[in-house]
């Protein structure tokens, strides 16, 4: 029976191609009108020697997350297809190379390993690129010709990314590519079809291929920043090489900083006078910010900070996905020092999300962390090219009263204090770090603090209607909710469809916005529900913790911790044992 | 070291030779190596899938789970490209080596084409695997007509699922023999009454001389006879052909097949053979013969592999007539003219 979903995983050493093997995959998977997300896994060292892998789920519905298992596995390099064999579906199809050029033994053969369920083919991937090109590389190419085939796909999808590709490298780079990709396409007639895909629905509006960075510079960019200032740190580098080259087309500026320290610094410095401005890091960046974001919450002054979760802590697993720094992005500041944070669940998502941040973060005055991972930003997805379009500008609340009467820090109903870019002839535009009064001079009497400290926190009840409401799904009624955030509300979002079709009485809420609490929606969920249970992957339980201690609820925690994204699989394990029936 | 045994082909002969030898040796090494990439299944039964009503899940040899509970390494998809008898190796065509100490040979055969209709093989189809099948069940709906020729099991087999399917068919056969092995004549009648009673036009005596494809599925055959016949699926078969290229340059001794003495060893110890593709000397006839047929296939790779793990050996016992299942009755046949 055809299947509604593969996941091909392509593994190989450094420059074996096992990265643009699964963009290529991917790309003329979208052309054919699939779903694709991509998620690369590579080595932490600069230079790679180990292992990459690069793993492609195709489907024909959208997908946020990994499958449970990986049914295709494209082995560049034979001793890691060997290791590699152990992760495959019971069922897997396996694609080797079969002319290593020495004879090997079995202990050193892919098929060997294969199970009795699995479907190992040879092909001779290294020859033929050799004998088509005279040279090793290429060989991918040849194995994807033959995945296509396997799979009943046509080639022209895949000739028509090869030239997008290589057709700027020169006619004869092109037609020694396509030559490679049919040497595959007809290395061998396919006996009996093992794994077939149902045919996707007819390709409608244009979808582009794109990752959590990509997304969020064009989100950037279309959201009227001007300056980015950072440090680089996987998995939020890809971010700043983006903009490097993207912002200057428009005006702005990127400066790579001395550390992340400088970074922040230079960020606030650019929001002071009047300009959109970011960083992105990770982590260990996101603790050396600290102070100065702290700084931010005390002078009222914007900020947006893109943090890409890793595995921690410390330097950690620079490559590997984690949700363990949500604590220090809420609690990372000393004094009472409340800042926005936003995590977005995927990647289309990360666009809208990291706009609503520079919006809100203008118009109310206050850091915005967004919290993204290695697995939204570095993986990819097909997305509508229309969603990153939107376009955004000033929220800023200007003064417009007498130059006289400025206070830079004027008590309001909602909080924010209208706002004037320092220099402003005639205005006396006076900041500090210092608890300080209305006008911004320094002022330490307890009722000014007590005034001050209560205004900085009006604030994050005006902005709610400016921020992603917590999202349900499911029946109001439900005796079960399950609350889950960030990268894997993907695979707990399957897990718990899943857990529906089971008869299981589930309501899901997707959190968007940590915080604030959308207290009211929040309150009422919770009362409803028999059982809560919080999903996340880490150690800790930090948004189970917070929530608990917010709301006075009691509710169970499910932690994935692991490095990897969870599979709807493992959440659907962990959770329906606690499940209220 | 434990003992390691090799098989070549997972059709019936393979399955119950690995059968077999597990069934007296519990801790030894059993792997099939098997040239297609569906799982073992019945051959005979394709009929049936044609038909649609089986699916290639319900014409397995064994069920899924078999392999792993019998402790078998199914070696699906790989081919065996020669045979080191003094080395003790098979050598895959993925450049790996197996080692064994006992090597079963059950590689079966394939349908050749007439040779002076090779030239135009593109337009004949075939029916000896499972995708063959798949491809004719999915071509039934929109096939009109269909010219068959040949005198084979699965010439018979896809004339009786055509016709049973509403096709038109036309089965040509060179010579008044209308199965292989022969049936005695009394059979040989019966089975034309049976073929004709069917609604199949039965040409015997004649042969098929050209083939044109007229539009894009649709063909012209014309016979020797002058005869033409237009349709959308040809077949035809020359007869059958034991799988054992790959050990011509073995040293192990070949005639169509692998010769086998009565215990099914080939003329090098250790090597053995079954099924379709072995040559068992024959006294009544006083050649020696190929075996067809899943029965005869099973008997023998039984037999083959309690050999090959036994210390006694065990001769086989050569049945005078069998019955086969033809044109969906059971007919006696001999193996031999």
């Amino acid at each position: 029976m055809a299947r509604r979903q593969i996941t091909i995983q392509t593994c190989g050493g450094a420059g074996d191609g096992s990265v643009a093997t699964g963009a290529l995959i991917a790309r003329a998977a979208v052309k054919l009108g699939y779903s694709v997300l991509v998620y690369d896994t590579f080595p932490a060292e600069i230079r790679g020697f180990g292992k990459t892998i690069s793993e492609v789920r195709v489907s024909v519905e959208e997908v946020t997350a990994r499958a449970d298992a990986v049914d295709v596995l494209i082995g560049l390099n034979n001793v890691f297809a060997i290791e590699q064999i152990k992760t495959l579906a019971e069922d897997a199809v396996i694609i080797y190379d079969s002319l290593p050029g020495i004879t090997v033994k079995e202990s050193e053969s892919v098929p060997h390993f294969a199970g009795n369920y699995m479907s190992p083919y040879g092909v001779p991937l290294e020859h033929t690129a050799q004998r088509v090109t005279g040279r090793k590389l290429g060989k991918n190419v040849v194995a994807v010709g033959f995945l296509a085939k396997l799979l009943g796909l046509p080639k022209e999808p895949f000739h028509q990314v090869l030239k997008e590709l290589f057709l700027r490298k020169g006619e004869k780079v092109l037609s020694q590519n396509i030559a490679l990709f049919d040497e595959g396409y007809a290395y061998e007639e396919v006996e009996y079809r093992l794994i077939e895909l149902e045919k996707a629905p007819p390709p409608g509006e244009e979808r582009v291929i794109i990752s959590g960075n990509d997304a969020m510079t064009r989100a950037a960019v279309n959201a009227s920043l001007a300056v980015f200032a950072g440090y680089p740190i996987t998995p939020a580098s890809k971010l700043m090489e983006n903009l490097a080259k993207e912002l200057p087309r428009y005006g702005g500026i990127v400066v790579q900083t001395e550390d992340e320290i400088a970074a922040i610094g230079a960020v606030t410095g650019a929001w002071f006078a009047g300009k959109r401005a970011m960083t992105a890091t990770s982590g260990p960046g996101l603790s050396l910010m600290s102070e100065i974001i702290n700084l931010g919450v005390m002078t009222e002054t914007p900020l947006v900070i893109v943090n890409a979760m890793r595995g921690g802590p410390s330097t950690g697993l620079p490559t590997k996905v984690e949700q363990a720094d949500l604590n220090i992005a809420l609690w990372g500041g000393h004094g009472d020092s409340p800042r926005v944070v936003l995590a977005p669940t995927n990647i289309a998502e990360s666009y809208a999300v990291l706009q609503d941040a520079f919006d809100v973060a203008e118009k109310y005055q206050t850091p915005v962390i967004v919290l993204t991972d290695k697995f939204i930003a570095m993986s990819h997805t097909s997305v509508p090219a229309s969603i990153l379009e939107e376009k955004r500008g000033s929220t800023r609340l200007e003064y417009t009263g007498p130059p006289e009467a400025y206070r830079r820090f004027a008590i309001t109903e909602t909080g924010v204090s209208p706002w004037v870019v320092p220099g402003t002839p005639g205005i006396s535009y006076t900041t500090s770090g210092l608890e300080h009064d209305e006008t911004g001079a320094p002022g330490y009497d307890v009722p000014n603090h007590v005034a001050m400290t209560e205004k900085r926190f009006r604030k994050f009840r005006a902005m709610l209607g400016d921020l992603p409401a917590p999202v349900f799904e499911g029946p109001e009624d439900g005796k079960n909710l399950v609350v889950s955030w960030g990268s894997s509300f993907g695979a707990v979002e399957e897990g718990v469809k899943r857990l529906w079709n089971d008869g299981y009485s589930i309501r899901l809420c997707k959190m968007t916005t940590i915080f604030p609490q959308h207290e009211d929606v929040m309150r009422g969920a919770f009362e409803r529900a028999e059982k809560v249970i919080v999903v996340e992957q880490n150690r800790f339980g930090q948004l189970a913790k917070f929530l608990k201690g917010y709301y006075g609820i009691s509710a169970d925690e499910v932690h994935l911790p692991g490095g990897e994204p969870p599979s709807p699989g493992e959440v659907t394990e962990a959770v329906k044992e606690r499940l209220l029936v | 070291m434990k003992r390691s045994f090799v098989i070549v082909g997972a059709g019936v002969a393979g399955i119950s030779a690995a059968k077999a030898i597990r069934a007296v040796e519990r801790e030894c090494e059993i792997t099939i190596v098997e040239e297609g990439i569906a799982f073992p299944y019945y051959r005979a039964a394709l009929g049936e899938v044609v038909l649609g009503k089986k699916g290639p899940e319900e014409i397995l040899i064994e069920p899924l789970d078999f392999y792993d509970r019998a402790c078998l390494r199914l070696r699906k998809g790989q081919r065996v490209v020669s045979v080191s008898v003094s080395g003790r190796y098979v050598y895959l065509s993925n450049n790996e080596r197996l080692r064994f100490d006992a090597l079963l040979v059950a590689t079966g055969r394939r349908e050749v084409i007439p040779a002076h209709l090779k030239k135009y093989a593109p337009h004949l189809s075939t029916f000896s695997t499972l995708e063959d099948a798949l491809k004719i069940r999915d071509a039934l709906p929109s096939l009109k007509a269909a010219l068959l020729r040949g005198k084979g099991f699965n010439a018979l087999e896809l004339a009786r699922v055509l016709v049973k399917s509403g096709v038109q068919v036309t089965l040509v056969t060179p010579d008044k023999r209308l199965y292989y092995p022969a049936l005695p004549d009394d059979e040989n009648e019966h089975l034309r009454n049976l073929i004709r009673e069917a609604g199949i036009q039965l040409i015997e005596g004649d042969d098929v001389n050209r083939v044109e494809e007229k539009n894009k599925g649709l063909y012209s055959v014309e016979l020797l006879s002058g005869k033409t016949v237009e349709c959308g699926l040809v077949f035809a078969s020359g007869g059958f052909a034991p799988n054992v290229s790959f050990l011509k340059n073995s040293g192990i001794y070949l005639n169509q097949g692998v010769i086998v003495d009565d215990y099914l060893q080939s003329t090098e110890e250790g090597i053995f053979a079954a099924g379709d593709c072995a040559e068992i000397y024959h006294p009544s006839i006083g050649r020696y013969w190929v075996n067809l047929g899943h029965p005869n296939a099973a008997r023998q790779g039984e037999v083959a592999g309690r050999n090959m793990a036994g210390e006694a050996m065990e001769r086989l016992e050569i049945e005078k007539m069998r019955p086969y299942t033809i044109f969906g009755e059971q007919l006696y046949a001999r193996w031999w003219d």
